[in-house]
């Protein structure tokens, strides 16, 4: 069934001698390597360090922030007044975002809303500008600033002067390409729990 | 026998046994490169005493320089102000690692004014490039080292163009860091990668890149292929041993 040559050599059979040796091969390759990638890998110990947190809202008082850390990381946690989320909603600062529908995904399904939040009131963004990693002021003032006439409160960056409203969502025309990143979380009753969605 | 062909007893043992005296003659002694010489071709041989600098230096810093996000700051200033001339080794090692890169780009566009990477040196020009990526890793990571600010911020942003890369990009960052943020692990792993990876990596790829060139011959300003004109013993008449001589003359 295989052909032989003149000399007696199976070309055939050495062929498939050759293939099954280097895969299997192969095979010994990848096994090697596997404990050497893995061992790559956040350990046990950074994943606890990791792991989710609990912060309980009920001192957050309307219209204030507090910083909470998640994976070395701030997480600004914002109690939004009824005229603040008006504001997100309205027409007249939308034409002014870059993404105000939350189309790049920085932010889990449930965040893809005018509020980037599960209930309107709570915000819960990454405080990490998305220019080059700076951490933005809050401005919650509806007052005419520096950077910006119209200002109708948010966040603003004192590094290149990027400015995000209180829903993390970018300005046109500013350094930062998008939103603010919105981590994934959950709220059960008073507490909210970061790294986790329900 | 003539004197020519003469050497001591010893050399004669270890010759039968590993051809050392073959290899030189090679290599080094009758290694013709073309009379044609200029200064830009210096700068390999330059770039060659830097990575020495740089692996003396090296090994000089990991005695007294501790791997450790709690202890690794401390350590540098320690190596700065108590050590013994432990100011000049770092900073020949840190200038060294700048001077490196000076001597590779010199050697690259020398490279690049006379065509050295065409047909036969391709090779040549592509483990040379191999070079310049793991200096650039090698570079980075020992920028990472002191683990100062700007070490964590310049770690940050390098990390972070890995995570431009789609779909696998968060993942592959996470993986580089072994953390979520980039930590005590991170730093560890440079160092690991900074003292033994990349540069056994290093020199493995500089063998490869002056066999290769040893393989075909020198380019020259000219262009000629010394090794097409040979006098009658087969020694190329527009060549020399004496590289170092020719450029310093």
């Amino acid at each position: 069934m295989f052909p032989q040559t003149q000399d007696g050599v199976n070309q055939g059979r050495r062929r498939f001698l050759y293939i099954a040796t280097g895969a299997v091969g192969a095979v010994g390759a990848v096994g090697v390597a596997t404990p050497f990638v893995k061992s790559w890998f956040p350990s046990e110990k950074a994943k606890a360090v990791g792991a989710p947190v609990k912060f309980d809202l009920s001192p957050l008082k309307m219209g204030e922030m507090v910083i909470a850390e998640w994976r070395g990381k701030p997480i600004f946690i914002v109690r939004r007044t009824k005229e603040m989320i008006d504001v997100l909603k309205s027409d007249s600062l939308k034409s002014r975002l870059s993404d105000p529908e939350s189309n790049v995904d920085q932010q889990p399904g449930f965040a893809k809303n005018d509020t980037r939040s599960l209930s309107e009131e709570l915000l819960v963004v990454e405080g990490v500008c998305t220019h080059l990693g700076c951490s933005p002021k809050f401005v919650p003032e509806v007052a005419p600033q520096p950077y910006d006439a119209k200002w109708q409160g948010g966040f603003f960056c004192p590094c290149h002067g990027s400015r995000f409203d209180l829903a993390g969502r970018v300005f046109s025309g500013v350094p930062a390409p998008i939103n603010l990143a919105v981590p994934p979380h959950k709220i059960e009753g008073n507490i909210l729990t970061i790294g986790e969605v329900a | 026998m003539s004197t020519k062909n003469f050497k001591p007893a010893w050399l004669d043992w270890i010759d039968r046994r590993i051809p050392v005296t073959n290899a030189y003659e090679k290599h080094m002694s009758k290694y013709y490169a073309p009379k044609n010489f200029n200064w830009w071709y210096v700068f390999g041989l330059l770039a060659m005493i830097v990575f020495a600098n740089q692996i003396l230096t090296g090994i000089w810093l990991t005695m007294s320089y501790v791997a450790s996000s709690e202890a690794a700051f401390n350590s540098i200033e320690y190596i700065m102000r108590d050590v013994d001339m432990g100011w000049l080794i770092r900073y020949m090692h840190s200038t060294g690692a700048s001077f490196f890169f000076l001597t590779v780009y010199l050697h690259m566009f020398r490279g690049v004014m006379y065509g050295s990477y065409q047909k036969p040196r391709e090779l040549i020009w592509v483990f040379g490039m191999f070079v310049y990526l793991a200096m650039m890793a090698e570079g980075f990571m020992g920028y990472v080292l002191p683990w100062g600010q700007t070490s964590y911020w310049g770690a940050q942003v390098i990390i972070s163009l890995f995570g431009a890369i789609p779909v696998i990009g968060d993942g592959l960052t996470e993986w580089i860091r072994g953390d979520y943020l980039i930590s005590g692990i991170t730093l560890n792993r440079f160092f690991a990668l900074h003292v033994i990876a990349i540069p056994l990596v290093l020199a493995l790829l500089v063998v490869l890149h002056v066999l290769a060139l040893h393989e075909v011959g020198s380019n020259n300003p000219d262009g000629i292929d010394i090794k097409k004109h040979l006098d009658e013993k087969g020694v190329p008449l527009d060549g020399s041993t004496r590289t170092l001589s020719l450029l310093i003359h």
